[in-house]
């Protein structure tokens, strides 16, 4: 378990008689990129805060970085950037930073993170003037302070304008490249896609799949498009369903299928309207999971 | 908890309308207090009205202010993701005021002596002291409990304030001649007759002392075990 960076065991967070998370087993690696996706009220933040110490779990077992996640000497290892949290508005955003970097116990200068997230002209500024994108982009050079070991990050792009979003990648890969633990929480599939090196989607509370990009993709079939007239369609060599005069086609076997269609249409000079071929994607993998139908 | 308390402190200082709150206005009936005081009916009472009138405006209402404050504004739950107990950081944030409050309590009792004498035994009176700052933090804390927003202190905080305010009042004006255990009882009255006590030599015996700071220390352990109990450190969903 102590090489393992997050290692939890049939997690059960309650608020009264509603269990927001119903028994979750889940191991991060250490320096390994996670995360976590699913839709509103699946349970993310409330595990992620069980996960980070802050939320008593009313039953399982959590361990982080080898030990109680509330102990002071694992907290100096974390850094947290919670969904929505506070600053006291009449402090700058300098003085932010070296307040709750000093409380990490890390040591870092709060100039080079406020630089790392663009707002090296806003140490001075008191966090009551800062827009709601600058105080994200606080809380996220917050917990970027001292290069942790372990970053939580819920929901980070959340209100960031696409500069800002593409600047605060940049400061997570460049941490995950020295070796920091990522664990990430967010709506946006693009973002899980393009960082994650393990995914995991959680609906009602438990994790219904896990895995690699490449092992999820797996799971769900690719997709044909085209719009072709009705009357042709009789002896269509792959079963589509239509929509209109629109055909889909869900297939496991996207080359052999995309290949054989495109050679019955060549054969009788058929247009194939708006042709598309998708490769299985995690938004097919999502909305499945999502509508209960995933096959776990 | 140090840079906790001295940001907290720089962040009252900054807000005016806070520092006013936390300053001004307990300054304010400690002044009158010692104005006035010639007309008390005992005048040992004097000291003890202070502390208890000035602790109540300056920690009890203005503690329970800031921890409602730095709830609503997510402001705790952050300090939460730090390293610092849960200990650390309500003594972080409630230091401010207490520091601030005894501060102001020892230039108003230093005016009072000059006006209307030196205490007797200015340690018995400085225990009182003591008894009030640590009595009105608890129930700082219990109050803010329930308290969901620094708006919400100004109506949560007044019940207490009053019981405290006028049981002290009670006691000033009428002795602890009749109805003594049930005026001793109540949350505050216990500090007041402690300075009270060490104003004028009259009451300097080791039980009534005792009795006095026992009452006092079993307010403080409901209120916190209380607190302890309640406390949230999230606003309500």
């Amino acid at each position: 378990m102590t090489d393992s960076a997050v290692y939890a065991s049939n997690v059960v967070v309650a608020y009264g008689d509603h269990e927001a998370v119903r028994g979750v087993d889940l191991r991060i690696r250490q320096g390994e990129f996670y995360t976590l996706l699913g839709t509103n009220g699946a349970g993310k933040t409330s595990l992620l805060e069980a996960i980070e110490g802050l939320r008593r779990p009313q039953a399982g077992t959590i361990e982080v970085l080898g030990g109680d996640p509330k102990e002071p000497l694992v907290r100096s290892r974390l850094g947290i950037m919670l969904q929505e949290s506070g600053f006291a508005p009449d402090l700058t955003a300098a003085e932010s930073i070296g307040l709750f970097g000093g409380l990490s116990g890390r040591r870092d200068a709060p100039s080079r993170v406020l630089e790392l997230v663009g707002l090296e002209n806003a140490g001075s500024t008191r966090v009551a003037n800062l827009s709601g994108g600058e105080r994200r982009r606080l809380d996220l050079a917050v917990a970027l302070f001292g290069t942790p070991e372990l970053l939580f990050l819920d929901e980070p792009s959340a209100g960031l304008d696409p500069q800002a979003r593409d600047r605060l990648w940049s400061a997570v890969r460049g941490l995950a490249a020295q070796g920091t633990t990522v664990f990430l929480t967010t709506h946006y599939l693009e973002e899980a896609e393009a960082h994650a090196d393990r995914v995991g989607v959680m609906h009602d509370g438990r994790l219904v799949v896990e895995g690699s990009l490449t092992e999820l993709a797996a799971r769900n079939p690719a997709r044909i498009r085209f719009e072709v007239s009705r009357q042709v369609s009789a002896d269509l060599p792959v079963t589509a369903t239509w929509d209109e005069g629109t055909a889909t086609i869900e297939t496991r076997r996207l080359q052999e299928d995309l290949t054989t269609l495109l050679a019955w249409a060549r054969e009788r000079a058929i247009v194939l309207g708006g042709l598309s071929a998708t490769a299985p994607g995690l938004r097919d993998l999502v909305r499945s999971v999502s509508e209960g139908g995933a096959d776990v | 908890m140090f840079e906790i308390a001295a940001m907290e402190l720089r962040s009252i200082l900054r807000n005016k309308l806070v520092a006013a709150c936390a300053v001004l206005l307990p300054l304010a009936i400690g002044v009158f207090i010692v104005l006035t005081q010639d007309r008390l009916p005992l005048p040992a009472s004097a000291g003890g009205l202070v502390v208890v009138f000035m602790q109540a405006m300056g920690i009890y209402v203005a503690g329970t202010t800031t921890l409602a404050g730095r709830r609503q504004t997510l402001y705790l739950k952050r300090l939460r993701t730090t390293r610092v107990s849960d200990f650390g950081i309500l003594a972080g944030l409630l230091a401010p005021v207490a520091i601030l409050s005894l501060l102001q309590v020892v230039v108003v009792l230093v005016a009072l002596s000059f006006s209307a004498g030196a205490p007797d035994n200015p340690l018995i009176v400085a225990a009182g002291v003591v008894s009030g700052v640590a009595l009105f933090l608890a129930f700082a804390l219990l109050t803010a409990a329930r308290t969901g927003s620094p708006e919400q202190a100004q109506i949560t905080t007044f019940p207490l304030f009053l019981i405290a305010s006028g049981a002290a009042t009670w006691v000033a004006i009428t002795g602890t001649g009749d109805l003594e255990a049930i005026k001793l009882a109540l949350p505050g009255s216990a500090a007041f007759q402690l300075i009270a006590d060490g104003w004028s030599s009259s009451g300097l015996e080791v039980v009534r002392l005792g009795t006095l700071i026992a009452i006092n220390l079993a307010w403080i352990l409901i209120a916190a075990l209380g607190a302890k109990v309640i406390f949230r450190w999230e606003p309500r969903s």
